[in-house]
Order: structure tokens, then C-alpha cells, then sequence
């Protein structure tokens, strides 16, 4: 009977493209040896709001704190929480508003660590027009198509915010989902007027003369700091070893530490243009953003009321509830 | 790469009762709700929950945003990669000069996979309706041109030659004489083309969408809205095998003299 429901789980799962059941249920539970060490796996893309993996991998500060990391480069975000869900990783860096979806829908994720962090000065996420574009400001966008990498998720969320508080009706324009790199050319010929881009695509667009229009995200918590990337696992995960989670949380702040320092700008800057396989050019003009050192409820409910108000969430929900304990707290 | 027509089950003889063949859907249906209840899984939602959430969601919201409009692109690229297919099939197969010509270009043409297309096609023409609907012609061109030519390449030339002694035009030979003798192949061909061209609608509709059943599955996966991906699999199950018995019963009516030709 077991088999027989696995194998129609997997067809009807396989149906829809998506990896998420290649193993029912469970993460593969990190090792912990005897010498202390504990052997993780790690799920990332390969893009700066998710870098500190290769960071910490490269400068050895996982290593430092006992912990010896496996990367495994994914290429796109549904794929994150498919490795974790399979047990393919113990951890991946996602996006809160994902996470949260994910917990309302009954899967069980909880949050680990801080990834990337928005600052009213670097905010990290840019609406851009091309060179020539008759946009100016929020006001302009009326009757025009804005392209983001993900309908729902944050960009686009925090863009609906960022036309809704100016004052223009969010249904007044039109959001198409398309994957950063395409988003340039979709500009360039005429399908979408403008586009919510991360580093390094601002700076590519800027250099072929588009403008900044603003950032959506400063539309997200008043202007205030939150985290908008974070490492999760499954509440199993967490559960069952708490001690690894701690030890992962306080290699992560020195990972984050490390990559914050201006004075490791350039070290930070060759392990990016590695991971992203960007030209050294490029990854010396990306703008690069601030990682959180602490994952609070405060870093991330702003987005939650976000998906609240917007409907992609049916209910409130308390951040507090989806951060792991760890062995300290 | 010719298709012939699917065997059809024998109206006579030691056939099993109609229902037997009811018996195996059923069973998968009834076990895919245990494996639901008893696994509970949230990846695998009980078919009670899927059906539900059908029920609630689909009527009329999920059916007139996302439905209809895939209908209307399956409709329309369809339909225009028949025309294509068989205007283009039947003259190549009529001429050996278009066919040394044409040949080695739809032969690279047709060896592409149709999903490949996509991304040159958003490029090429945008993100409307225009470049879905030729990602699904493109998709479906290929199986009905390849039987139409074969169609019509197998018309016996002395009808050919009878017709053209009787005057008449070209238009008129291909209209009348070779048309009418390659209609179960083009019909084969347009059979085969039928659940590609539903493939090549969903396929259409993941990138840089607003609507359709492909949307709807992409825009639900990122929400991991289990339950919501389920019902749009359902529903696709369920539009191709109608489309596929509404064909049948089309081809049973207007083919029926080719059945025993």
C-alpha cells in the first residue's frame, strides 16, 4: 500500500513539473561526528541576495564554526524549497514572503537565519526604465506593463504597494512575470515599459541608459530595515537539531559581518563574479547589499502584512512563529 | 514519419462489457483519495479536497480568467496550424519541385522541439497572444503537414491524370481529387496534433503570463497552493480526453466511408 501511494503521489506530483516529493517527507538530517563537525548541505542560487553561502564557503567560516557545507546551486527559487522539501538539502536561502505561502499552505518550513537586508540606502531592488523612456516617476506608470521575476512575490507585492500609497490604482498597470535577464530586452523592445531589477541587472541597465525610478521597496516597512532573504529548513530539521541551528546561525552572522565590511569588498566581489559566472567588469560595478546579522520578527512581519493585505496570504500571520528556536533562545 | 489511423476496438465478437474499462479510472481516482487521507501528505491533497477546491474556485472566477482565454489560443493556433498544415501538405506532396525545395527546410524545422521556440518566440513576438498562438502552430504544423503530404503523395496518379484530361486547373485537381483521397491521413495527422496543441497552449502560457491554465499552474506553484496546481491537472486530464472524444465523434461522422476504404 506504501509503495503503491508513493508511486501515485510521484505521477501526479511529476505531472506538474515540480520536483518536490523525489524523497516522502523528511529532510536528510545533517551529521554530526564525534569530533563535533556537522556536515550540511546548502541550497542557493547563484545571486547576490543568496551569496553568503559562497562566502562563507570561501573565506572558511563555516569551516571555523564546525561546520562543513556542501553547496548545491539550484536554478531558480521553486527549486530552493524543493531541495529542502526532498531532503536533497538541510538548508536554502528563500524569500520570507515564500516561506510564509508555504507554512499557510501546510508545508513545514521554518526560518534559520537572515539573508539579505533592504536599507533606505541601498535598497537592493530598483524600478528601472530604459534610455529614452517617457517614465518619470510612479505617476507615469498608468496603462503600462511592468515586468518582475515572480507574480506574488515581494517585487511585485511591494510594487502594488508603491503605486497603491502614491495614489494610483495597482489595477491601472499591468505586472508580467519574467526572469531577471529578460526583463532588459523585454524593455528594450517595447513589450514592458519598466521592470523591478536586483544588482548586478540595475547596473546593466543603467549603463545602457535607463533610469531608476524608485524603489518598491521602500514601500514595504516605511523605509525601515527588513530582511528579504533568509536561510530556512524544515520545522523537522530545526526541530531535531537545535544545536546545529544555533552553530548555523552564529556562522551566518560572521558570514554576514564578513560581507558587510567595505574592507572585503573586492574578495566579496570575486566570489560573487565565481558563483554567477558574471565577468569580473560586472561584478565590479554591482552594488553590493547588506546582509541581516539577526533574524528578528520585526526584520520580516512588515512583508507578511504585505501578503495580507494583497491576499497572497488568507490570514494574518505572526513572524515570530516561523523562526526556528535553536538551542539558546 | 507517417500515422495511421488508431485501431478501433471491435464492435463485435468477445469484447468486455462497456464498463469494465470504467473500473481502472475509477480505482486510481478512489486511490488517489486514500493515498490522500492515509498519507497525508500536503503534496498529494485528497481528490475530495482537489474536487472541493474546484467547486469553490473554478466557478465561474478560475473558468472565465484562465479557462477561456486558453480555450480561445488552443482554438485559433489549432485551427490556423490545420489550415497551414494542409494548404502546405498538399502542395508539396503535389510537387516534386516545392518538395526538393522546402524539404530539407521543414525537415530542420520539425526535428526542433516545439517548447524550444518559446524563448526566441517571446523575443521575436512579445508577450500577447500573438506569440502563444504561434508557439502552438508551430507545434502543431508539423504532424498535420507531414500527413497531408503523405496524403497527398499517395493519391493514385491515374485519378490525377483522369482529372487533369478533363481540364481541370490545378486549384481544382487538388480540391477535388487529392483533398478529398488524403483526408484520412490529414485526419490521422490532426488527431495526433490535437493533444500537442493543448501541450503547446499551457507550455505558451509560463512565461510572461496573465492568464490561462499554464499561468494559473505557475502562479499557484510559487504560492505552493497544492491543492489549486492539482485542479488545473485535473482539468487538462479532462479537456484532452474530451477534446480527443469530441475529434472521434467528428471524424466517426464526416470520415466514416475512409473507416473501411
Amino acid at each position: 500500500m506504501t509503495a503503491r501511494t508513493h508511486h501515485v503521489a510521484l505521477t501526479a506530483t511529476a505531472l506538474l513539473g515540480t520536483a518536490l516529493l523525489t524523497a516522502c517527507g523528511g529532510g536528510a538530517a545533517p551529521v554530526t561526528g564525534e569530533d563535533g563537525r556537522t556536515t550540511l548541505t546548502m541550497a542557493t542560487v547563484a545571486s547576490d541576495s543568496c551569496a553568503q553561502g559562497f562566502f562563507g564557503v570561501d573565506q572558511g567560516i563555516f569551516a571555523r564554526h564546525g561546520i562543513d557545507v556542501t553547496l548545491d546551486v539550484v536554478a531558480g527559487v521553486p527549486e530552493l524549497a524543493a531541495a529542502v522539501t526532498s531532503g536533497q538539502a538541510d538548508v536554502a536561502c528563500s524569500a520570507p514572503t515564500a516561506i510564509a505561502s508555504g507554512v499557510s499552505q501546510g508545508l513545514p518550513f521554518t526560518m534559520i537565519a537572515p539573508g539579505i537586508a533592504y536599507t533606505k540606502d541601498n535598497p537592493g531592488s530598483n524600478l528601472v526604465v530604459p534610455a529614452g523612456s517617457p517614465i518619470t516617476g510612479v505617476a507615469d506608470l498608468p496603462g503600462t506593463t511592468v515586468a518582475v521575476n515572480a507574480l506574488n512575490t515581494l517585487p511585485h507585492l511591494a510594487s502594488r504597494a508603491m503605486l497603491e500609497d502614491s495614489g494610483v490604482d495597482p489595477e491601472s498597470v499591468t505586472f508580467v512575470n519574467l526572469a531577471f535577464p529578460n526583463i532588459a530586452q523585454a524593455m528594450e523592445t517595447g513589450q514592458v515599459q519598466s521592470g523591478v531589477l536586483q544588482s548586478p541587472f540595475t547596473e546593466n541597465e543603467e549603463a545602457a541608459g535607463g533610469r531608476t525610478i524608485g524603489s518598491p521597496y521602500d514601500y514595504v516597512n516605511g523605509g525601515q530595515p527588513f530582511v528579504y532573504t533568509v536561510w530556512f529548513g524544515t520545522t523537522e530539521f530545526a526541530g531535531q537539531n537545535p544545536e546545529v541551528v544555533t552553530k548555523l546561525r552564529e556562522a551566518m552572522a560572521e558570514v554576514s559581518e564578513w560581507a558587510n565590511d567595505p574592507a572585503n569588498a573586492d574578495a566579496r566581489r570575486a566570489s560573487l563574479a565565481a558563483a554567477t559566472g558574471q565577468t569580473a567588469a560586472t561584478a565590479s560595478t554591482s552594488r553590493l547589499s547588506n546582509y541581516g546579522t539577526e533574524l528578528t520578527p520585526e526584520s520580516i512581519q512588515s512583508q507578511l502584512d504585505l501578503q495580507v493585505r494583497f491576499g497572497t496570504l488568507p490570514e494574518p500571520v505572526d513572524a515570530a512563529t516561523l523562526i526556528a528556536a535553536g538551542s539558546t533562545s | 514519419m507517417t500515422t495511421t489511423l488508431p485501431a478501433r476496438a471491435s464492435r463485435s465478437g468477445t469484447a468486455l462489457p462497456r464498463w469494465v474499462s470504467a473500473v481502472l479510472p475509477v480505482l486510481l481516482l478512489a486511490l488517489w483519495e486514500l493515498a490522500g487521507r492515509v498519507g497525508g501528505s500536503v503534496y498529494l491533497p485528497p481528490l475530495s479536497k482537489v474536487l472541493g477546491r474546484f467547486a469553490r474556485d473554478w466557478f465561474p472566477d478560475v473558468i472565465v480568467h484562465d479557462l477561456l482565454p486558453s480555450l480561445a489560443r488552443f482554438a485559433v493556433g489549432f485551427l490556423g496550424a490545420a489550415v497551414i498544415g494542409i494548404v502546405l501538405g498538399l502542395a508539396i506532396g503535389m510537387s516534386r519541385t516545392l518538395d526538393d525545395y522546402l524539404r530539407p527546410t521543414l525537415e530542420f524545422l520539425r526535428a526542433l522541439p516545439a517548447v524550444a521556440i518559446l524563448p526566441v518566440a517571446v523575443f521575436v513576438l512579445g508577450l500577447g497572444n500573438a506569440m502563444r498562438i504561434a508557439v502552438i502552430v508551430f507545434g502543431v504544423v508539423f504532424p498535420v503537414l507531414v500527413n497531408a503530404t503523405a496524403g497527398a503523395r499517395a493519391v493514385r496518379p491515374e485519378r490525377v491524370d483522369a482529372a487533369r484530361m478533363f481540364g481541370l486547373s490545378r486549384v481544382d485537381i487538388a480540391r477535388r481529387v487529392v483533398l478529398p483521397s488524403a483526408l484520412p491521413m490529414i485526419s490521422a495527422g490532426l488527431r495526433v496534433a490535437l493533444p500537442i496543441a493543448l501541450i503547446m497552449t499551457v507550455v505558451s502560457e509560463l512565461v510572461g503570463g496573465q492568464n490561462g491554465l499554464g499561468f494559473y499552474l505557475t502562479s499557484h506553484q510559487q504560492m505552493f497552493d497544492i491543492p489549486a496546481m492539482f485542479t488545473a491537472v485535473l482539468v487538462l486530464g479532462v479537456l484532452g480526453n474530451l477534446l480527443n472524444a469530441g475529434y472521434s465523434a467528428v471524424e466517426d461522422r464526416v470520415l466514416h466511408w475512409a473507416k473501411h476504404a
